[in-house]
């Protein structure tokens, strides 16, 4: 019996259908974010910071890139002799094979795993979010309110509150009740997917879950709402700074404009939270005599020589002569073609836009490439 | 796939005429390319020609490359078998002194010689900037049956080229081969560039009579002076490389890489240079900032200008500051208005406010680690 008292399970098996030509043959957790990460790389980092050394990924929906990426955990320091990162594929047994059929679910087939480490608490993250948190600070907010289950949310404004999940809370930021995208909404604290569980507790709601014919087998829509119904203490873990839901093209392409930003919240370059991923070995990135950079985001292995203006370039990306890139996002191993001009597009991997291609426009955001494969 | 051929890095190198940046490192882990330390090209190098099995000779200044190559990990050298095996001297007991030369090293760890389970050596330093694949040199060396192959380059033009005066130069005589200085005579020339490959036997047999004889304190010595002993032939490797023995070297090796041509060269050829991850993130360029035809690393915010030049990772060019023909460290701070040309800037150097400091071309102003002018 391996002792840790909190695993932490990263849900990153769901397909992401809203970010398009990036997740069409990757999953969501795996698509390449701010020039050098993949967006697991921060719920990962955030665990590896916080201390947590046990934690599983659970995975469905096109694998490969986020198998290949997670490798043994070594970017993380989680290639641990005990505990250490686990990937958690749906499985046959003597039933049968069963896909995962909701977030519930996914951590139902895996009580083995968790039961594994014999923990007090178990943390369920989401794979997809943008943010830096210490998540002993949330622990330790949900051992000394006496929670059983404690949610971590984020204050939105009023008027945007009706898009989220709200947790409607009594004075001193115990939930009453669970609100799904509320028409009217009576409170304006979003839960950003985080929760932390008595074990126990969860364990028990996990298989009684398992038996209810009715039940889409979801956090949110069921585990949530049972345990609430039960009376169980529920506690709201307020954070404050940065966090993005990357989920849609718009909001992965407002979050990256977001670190054009000096002062951006999430503070990338805070040596003390460093946020960790697979190294790809490549050297300082050039920018020649002609090439002109201005309000970007630059990372290794980029070779400029024409004209990049608020976008971010991901590794080993290549902007030919005379072109000129605008409010883009360059991803791995792309190129920029001679006098190829772009506005507001992004460039998937390993992509190569014609010389003289002209795409995008400021109204909408352009694809260039059908689908990223996610794999370098 | 893994060859006969033992990596052995002899890093008991001279540093008279670098003495500016070897004051807390050894030659080995002078910072290079923006993210590199020049012992990453040649252990790069072994690693990508499929020597899993590397012993590092070294003499002091040991918190550096521990600090830098650890386990090994970075080169795919922290291994079960073979892998990286770094060979310190053992100090003096009483005078806490190491003595000179790199024979004791040597001496120190005779076992771990005698143990080398590949048939053949590969000896080098680690001060040649270069992307090389030493199979075909070690193929003919094979195929020749010779005891010791010379691995050299061709010069041509050499009575011009200044930078290669003191050098070592290789000789045919006699039908026998010789290793001396190069004093600027000759115009055509074969350059030896400190790479040998050799029998084990033979290597063995040399630093055993070395020591038994105790004549020398070099190790380079003592096969240069038993040249005549053994069939020796020479191996001309076409790749370009740098070598690094002065700041002047040091500064002209790493502005070339500013050549495109030269950067796809030395960081791709034959693979990659691998080194110590940092995990900086993406460098972020400030509107009004200005670059042109420089390396930057990773991790930095430029808000300033940079022009010819190579700045490492975590670098902060403030608003206004122009940085021109320098060679800028990681965690240096360039503030406001700060004006620097022709200079070398070590590690955790704060700059203040509008300071201007000025190298030449011929002579560029080395700025010491840690230092702040305010």
């Amino acid at each position: 019996m391996i002792h840790s008292k909190v695993v932490a399970m990263i849900l990153a098996g769901g397909q992401g259908s809203r970010l398009k030509n990036l997740t069409r043959k990757t999953a969501k957790p795996a698509v390449h974010f701010g020039g050098k990460y993949r967006i697991i790389d921060f719920t990962l980092s955030n665990c590896a910071n916080s201390g947590i050394h046990s934690v599983g990924i659970l995975t469905q929906y096109q694998p490969l890139a986020l198998n290949t990426h997670i490798g043994t955990g070594v970017p993380w320091d989680l290639d641990r002799r005990s505990g250490g990162v686990e990937v958690l594929p749906p499985y046959m047994s003597t039933e049968g094979g069963r896909w995962y059929a909701g977030t519930a679910n996914a951590i139902y087939e895996n009580i083995d795993f968790i039961d594994l480490h014999d923990p007090e608490y178990v943390l369920i993250l989401s794979g997809d979010h943008i943010y830096k948190m210490d998540y002993r600070e949330m622990i330790s907010f949900h051992r000394s309110t006496n929670a059983d289950v404690t949610v971590s949310v984020i204050e939105v404004p009023w008027e945007e509150a009706s898009r989220f999940g709200i947790l409607n809370t009594k004075d001193d930021d115990v939930i009453y009740e669970f609100d799904e995208k509320p028409a009217e909404p009576k409170n304006n604290l979003a839960s950003m997917g985080i929760y932390v569980f008595n074990w126990k507790l969860l364990r028990r709601y996990l298989r009684e879950d398992h038996k209810n014919k009715d039940s889409t087998h979801d956090f949110g829509a069921d585990i949530i709402p049972e345990i609430l119904r039960k009376g169980h203490r529920m506690m709201a873990y307020r954070f404050r700074g940065y966090w993005k839901d990357v989920g849609t093209v718009e909001s992965y392409w407002e979050a990256h404009m977001d670190l054009l930003d000096p002062n951006n919240e999430l503070r990338l370059y805070d040596d003390d939270w460093k946020i960790y991923t697979k190294n790809l070995d490549a050297p300082p990135h050039y920018i020649s005599a002609e090439g002109h950079v201005e309000n970007s985001l630059l990372n290794e292995g980029c070779v400029v020589y024409g004209t990049v203006r608020n976008s971010i370039l991901s590794t080993s990306s290549v902007i030919e002569k005379g072109a000129v890139v605008e409010d883009s996002i360059i991803l791995p191993y792309a190129v920029v073609g001679k006098n190829a001009v772009l506005k507001k597009t992004i460039v998937l991997s390993h992509h190569k836009v014609a010389e003289g291609e002209a795409l995008g426009s400021d109204d909408t955001i352009t694809f260039a490439g059908t689908h990223d494969m996610g794999i370098l | 796939m893994s060859i006969n051929l033992q990596g052995i890095i002899n890093l008991g190198e001279r540093e008279d005429y670098i003495r500016e940046l070897t004051m807390n490192r050894p030659l080995a882990t002078i910072p290079f390319a923006g993210r590199y330390r020049l012992i990453d090209f040649t252990l790069s190098n072994m690693v990508n020609s499929g020597i899993d099995s590397i012993s590092l000779i070294v003499k002091n200044k040991f918190h550096s490359l521990n600090d830098h190559i650890g386990p090994g990990k970075d080169w795919d050298l922290d291994r079960k078998t073979g892998g990286l095996r770094i060979l310190y001297p053992d100090m003096q007991p009483d005078l806490n002194l190491i003595s000179v030369g790199d024979i004791p090293v040597v001496r120190s760890n005779l076992s771990h010689f005698s143990s080398i389970k590949k048939d053949y050596i590969l000896l080098t330093r680690s001060n040649y900037i270069g992307n090389i694949n030493y199979r075909p040199a070690f193929e003919e060396h094979v195929k020749k049956g010779s005891d010791i192959t010379i691995l050299t380059r061709h010069i041509r033009n050499g009575r011009a080229r200044v930078e290669l005066l003191g050098m070592d130069i290789v000789q045919k005589r006699n039908n026998s081969y010789t290793i001396g200085r190069n004093l600027g005579n000759q115009n055509d020339f074969d350059l030896s560039i400190e790479m040998f490959i050799m029998k084990k036997s033979v290597f063995l047999r040399i630093i055993h009579d070395a020591i038994e004889e105790g004549a020398e304190a070099f190790l380079k010595k003592a096969i240069i002076s038993r040249l005549g002993e053994y069939k020796v032939s020479t191996y001309t490797i076409e790749d370009d490389i740098l070598p690094i023995h002065s700041i002047q070297q040091y500064y002209n090796a790493s502005l070339a890489i500013l050549d495109p041509a030269y950067a796809e060269y030395l960081f791709y050829k034959h693979g990659k240079i691998y080194t110590k991850a940092k995990d900086a993130p993406s460098t972020l360029y400030a509107a009004g900032s200005e670059v042109n035809h420089s390396l930057i690393a990773n991790g930095c915010v430029i808000e300033g200008t940079v022009e010819n030049s190579i700045i490492f990772r975590d670098v902060h060019i403030g608003r206004g500051a122009v940085v021109r023909n320098s060679i800028v460290f990681q965690d240096t701070d360039i503030s406001t208005g700060a004006n620097l040309n022709y200079c070398i800037v070590d590690k955790f150097v704060h700059v203040g406010k509008g300071k201007v400091l000025m190298g030449d071309g011929g002579l560029p102003y080395v700025i010491k680690k840690g230092v702040s002018i305010r």
